[in-house]
C-alpha cells in the first residue's frame, strides 16, 4: 500500500521563505493527485519533498504509513519523471529505460525482459534502439516516463511533465498518461499550472497559492463548489465572471442580491435560497458565473422577451466572437463585462440586447472581505 | 482606408529548404486575412515577405496595384507587430507607443498634441493606460504584447501585418482583444493580415484565410467555409479541437446502394454521400471524416452505428473528451461532463451522416457532390 500523508508539513527557505505552510493532505493508494497552481505556489516544492529531493522544515511525511523524513530519496521507493527529461542522450532509449535495473546490477535476461514489457505499454517497441538525442520530445518524454516505472516503484511523481510539448501532442500524451495510471494503479503526484491538464487527468486536485493548500478535492467539487474565488478563477477557461452585489436577507427566508445601480437584482426563495450558507447573515458579495452557465432567452432582432424570473437580467452585446464549438458573447450586464458562452449556430452584433439567464445551481456567491464561497457544501 | 494587396506565385527558398512555394492570393481592401497553419507552415516567413524584411525567389507582390519587391521595409511602411513584442527597453510605454509617429519620416504628419491623444486612446482600447509611465521590464509579458500592439495600431499605416499577436495573453484578455481587434479593423477598415497557429482566431477575427502547410496554401476561404467544405485533409485537421476523427473506410456498392464499411462499421450512405462517392474512382480507398462535436456517445452499445470501448475519459470543465477504442482505431468524442465514463466501458456512437466528410485516402482530397 502506497498512500502518502502530509502531517502538518512546513518547507521554509532560509529563515522565511515560506514556500508550503502546514499542508495535511493525503493521497489514497492508487490515486491520481495533481498539485495544481501558479508559479512560486509551492506544488514543486510539495513534490520535491515527496521525492527527497528537499528537506522537510517541520512536519511529518509519510508513505504507506511510515515516516519518511529522514529516509534517503533512494529508499523512498519513489520514481520521479522530470520536466526536463534528464536521459543520456548518447544512449539508445533500451539503454536509458534499463538503467535503473542496470544500476542495481540485475540479470541481463531479465533486465530485456522488463523493457519490453514497459515498452509495449508506452508504444516504445519501434524505438528501443534510437539514440535519446536522436527522440522527438514526445518520445523522450515516454522514454524518461517508462525509466520511472521499470523500477516498479510505489510512488510516480512527474514535475510538467507534458507542459513543453506542443498543443497536439500534449492533448494526446494527458489521455495516454491518465489511462496508464489508471491501468496501473500506481499512487501518482503530478505537479502542473495548467488547470485542464489537471481537471483531466486527476481523482483528486489540491489547488495551491502562495504555499497554502486552498482547496483539496474532485475536478467535479472544484469546478462546481469552488471554496474561494481563487479556486475559482483558477479552473475554468474561459474563467468565471464576478459581478460585485449587495446580499440582503429578510425574514422570510428569501434572499436578494442586487448591484449598486439597476438592472441586476435577483431574488432568491425556497431550494435556491437554502444553497447559502446561513451563517453569512448578508453583505457585500461577488456574485460569480461561468461563461457556459448563462442562458441566452433573446438574440439579436429579437425582443426580449418579459421574464417573471429575476434571475434573467438585459445586457448590450459589445462583442461577438464566432467559433466551431463554441460562440462567445462579450456583454455589458449593468456596468460590469461578462462573457458569455453560447451555442456556435447563434448569431449576435455589436449593439444586440439580449436577455441572460441564470439557472438556479449553476451561479455561485463570496464574501468580499475574505473571498471565502458562501455556498453551504454539497455531497456529489 | 485599406489598400489591396495581392501575392502571385511567391516562392521563398532558404537554402534548401522551401519555406514558402508557389503562393497566391489577394486579400481586399479593408478585409482581414488570415494565415493559418503549424510553426514551419510558412506563415511567418510570407509576413516577413510582404513586409519587405525578405525578397522572394520568384514571384511578384502587389500593394495598391503597384509592385512593392523594389521597395525597403520603411518605404512599404506596413504596421507590424511580433509575436516576440520587440519593445525599446529603455522607452517608457508611452514613449514606446509614441516612437513611431516621432520617427523624422513621419515627424511632420502629428502634432504632440495628436500623439498624445492617439497613445492615450489606443492605450484604453488595450487596456493598458494605467500602464504608461512604466518600462518594458516592469509589464509582463501579456502587457508587453499589447504595447507591441499598441504601438502598430496608432500608426494611419495602410496595412496591418499582425504575426501571432495574442498568442501570449491569458484565456479572458485573448477573447476581449480577439473582439477589440476585430472591432478595431474594421472602424479603420485597414487591410490586414494576420499569422497565427490558432483556429479559433481565425474563426473569430477573419474574413478569409490561407490554410498553411509546408509552405503551400491548401484552401482559401471564408472560415465557415473551410469548416464546413474543407478541401482535403490538411484543411479538415487545421479547423477544430479535437481535431476532425478520420476512419479508413471501405466503399462498397452493392444494388446501386452505396456503404462505407471499415474496421467496425458499415453504414448505409444517404442521397449526399452517395453523390459525393461517385467522384471516388473504382478501388480507391476512402477516409471518413467525423468531427467530435458532431458524436454522440451513448452507454447502450446497441443503440449507435459504431461500437467500441472507452479508451480514456477527460473532463475539461463544462465538458469532456471521451477517446473512445474502435477495434482499434482511437475516435475523439465532446460530450457532456456528466456523462462520466470509465476506461473499459462498452459504448455506441452516433452521428448524422450530413455532418460527416468523405475523403479520398490516397490523395486526400475531399468528395462532395
Amino acid at each position: 500500500m502506497a498512500e502518502i500523508a502530509f502531517r502538518g508539513v512546513w518547507k521554509v527557505y532560509g529563515k522565511s521563505v515560506e514556500a508550503v505552510k502546514d499542508m495535511n493532505l493525503q493521497v489514497k493508494d492508487g490515486e491520481f493527485v495533481s498539485l495544481l497552481g501558479p508559479s512560486g505556489c509551492g506544488k514543486s516544492s510539495t513534490l520535491r519533498m515527496i521525492a527527497g529531493l528537499e528537506e522537510i522544515t517541520r512536519g511529518d511525511l509519510e508513505i504507506g504509513g511510515r515516516r519518511i523524513n529522514e529516509v534517503e530519496p533512494g529508499d523512498r521507493d519513489v520514481a520521479m519523471v522530470f520536466e526536463n527529461y534528464a536521459l543520456f542522450p548518447h544512449m539508445s532509449s533500451f539503454d536509458n529505460i534499463a538503467f535503473p535495473l542496470t544500476l542495481r546490477g540485475e540479470d541481463r535476461g531479465e533486465i530485456r525482459r522488463k523493457v519490453e514489457e514497459i515498452s509495449k505499454l508506452l508504444d516504445l517497441d519501434g524505438l528501443l534502439k534510437t539514440l535519446a538525442v536522436n527522440l522527438g520530445g514526445g518520445e523522450k518524454q515516454r522514454v524518461g516516463i517508462a525509466r520511472a516505472l521499470i523500477r516498479k516503484s510505489s510512488v510516480l511523481l512527474m514535475d510538467e511533465p507534458i507542459s513543453h510539448l506542443d498543443a497536439d501532442l500534449r492533448a494526446r500524451t494527458r489521455g495516454e498518461l491518465a489511462r496508464l495510471q489508471r491501468l496501473l494503479g500506481i499512487t501518482t503526484v503530478y505537479v502542473t499550472h495548467d488547470q485542464l491538464e489537471a481537471l483531466a487527468m486527476s481523482d483528486r486536485i489540491a489547488v495551491m497559492n502562495l504555499g497554502v493548500v486552498q482547496q483539496y478535492g474532485t475536478p467535479d467539487q472544484l469546478y462546481n463548489q469552488p471554496a474561494n474565488m481563487f479556486v475559482a478563477r483558477f479552473i475554468g477557461e474561459p474563467p468565471m465572471n464576478f459581478i460585485p452585489c449587495t446580499l440582503e436577507r429578510n425574514g422570510s427566508g428569501r434572499v436578494r442580491i442586487f448591484t449598486g445601480g439597476r438592472g441586476f437584482d435577483v431574488e432568491l426563495g425556497g431550494e435556491q435560497a437554502a444553497r447559502i450558507d446561513p451563517g453569512f447573515r448578508g453583505g457585500e458579495v461577488f456574485f460569480g458565473i461561468r461563461p457556459i452557465d448563462f442562458e441566452i432567452a433573446g438574440g439579436a432582432n429579437m425582443q426580449a422577451r418579459p421574464s417573471s424570473s429575476k434571475s434573467a437580467v438585459k445586457a448590450g452585446v459589445l462583442n461577438y466572437e464566432a467559433g466551431c464549438e463554441h460562440s462567445f458573447l462579450e456583454a455589458k450586464l449593468c456596468e460590469y463585462t461578462v462573457l458569455v458562452e453560447c451555442a456556435p449556430t447563434a448569431r449576435f452584433s455589436e449593439g444586440d440586447t439580449v436577455t441572460l439567464e441564470v439557472a438556479a445551481n449553476r451561479f455561485h456567491l463570496f464574501d468580499r472581505r475574505s473571498e471565502a464561497s458562501i455556498m453551504k457544501v454539497e455531497a456529489r | 482606408m485599406g489598400i489591396e494587396l495581392t501575392l502571385e506565385g511567391i516562392t521563398k527558398t532558404y537554402g534548401k529548404v522551401t519555406a514558402v512555394s508557389d503562393l497566391g492570393f489577394t486579400v481586399k481592401p479593408g478585409e482581414l486575412f488570415a494565415l493559418l497553419g503549424p510553426s514551419g507552415a510558412g506563415k511567418s516567413t510570407t509576413v516577413n515577405l510582404i513586409a519587405g524584411i525578405e525578397k522572394p525567389d520568384k514571384g511578384e507582390i502587389r500593394a495598391g496595384g503597384r509592385s512593392i519587391l523594389a521597395l525597403r521595409p520603411q518605404e512599404r511602411d506596413f504596421a507590424m507587430v511580433f509575436e516576440s513584442y520587440a519593445l525599446y527597453p529603455h522607452l517608457t510605454v508611452a514613449e514606446n507607443m509614441a516612437f513611431p509617429l516621432r520617427a523624422p519620416v513621419r515627424a511632420t504628419r502629428y502634432s504632440s498634441a495628436d500623439i498624445q491623444k492617439r497613445v492615450a486612446e489606443t492605450a484604453r482600447m488595450l487596456e493598458i493606460h494605467e500602464l504608461l509611465a512604466r518600462y518594458p521590464k516592469e509589464l509582463s509579458g501579456g502587457q508587453k504584447q499589447r504595447v507591441g500592439l499598441g504601438r502598430a495600431l496608432v500608426r494611419d499605416s495602410q496595412l496591418f501585418l499582425l504575426d501571432e499577436p495574442i498568442a501570449h495573453l491569458d484565456a479572458k484578455l485573448r477573447h476581449h482583444m480577439r473582439g477589440e481587434l476585430k472591432k478595431l479593423q474594421k472602424k479603420s477598415g485597414r487591410t490586414t493580415v494576420l499569422a497565427t497557429p490558432d483556429y479559433a482566431e481565425v474563426v473569430a477575427m477573419a474574413d478569409r484565410a490561407a490554410v498553411l502547410n509546408h509552405g503551400v496554401s491548401e484552401q482559401i476561404g471564408t472560415p465557415i467555409e473551410l469548416f464546413s467544405r474543407p478541401a482535403n485533409v490538411v484543411v479538415a485537421q487545421a479547423i477544430g479541437d479535437p481535431p476532425i476523427n478520420l476512419l479508413n473506410c471501405e466503399v462498397a456498392n452493392r444494388d446501386g446502394c452505396f456503404y462505407i464499411s471499415g474496421a467496425g462499421f458499415s453504414l448505409q450512405c444517404n442521397d449526399r454521400l452517395q453523390a459525393a462517392l461517385r467522384h471516388l474512382p473504382v478501388g480507391a480507398a476512402a477516409s471518413l471524416g467525423i468531427r467530435p462535436s458532431e458524436i454522440s456517445i451513448h452507454r447502450d452499445p446497441a443503440q449507435g452505428l459504431i461500437r467500441g470501448e472507452v479508451y480514456v475519459f477527460e473532463p475539461l470543465g463544462g465538458e469532456a473528451v471521451a477517446t473512445v477504442s474502435v477495434e482499434g482505431k482511437l475516435v475523439k468524442v465532446l460530450c457532456s461532463w456528466s456523462s462520466s465514463l470509465k476506461i473499459g466501458d462498452k459504448v455506441s456512437l452516433s452521428f448524422d451522416l450530413d455532418t460527416v466528410h468523405v475523403f479520398n485516402r490516397d490523395t486526400g482530397r475531399a468528395l462532395y457532390a
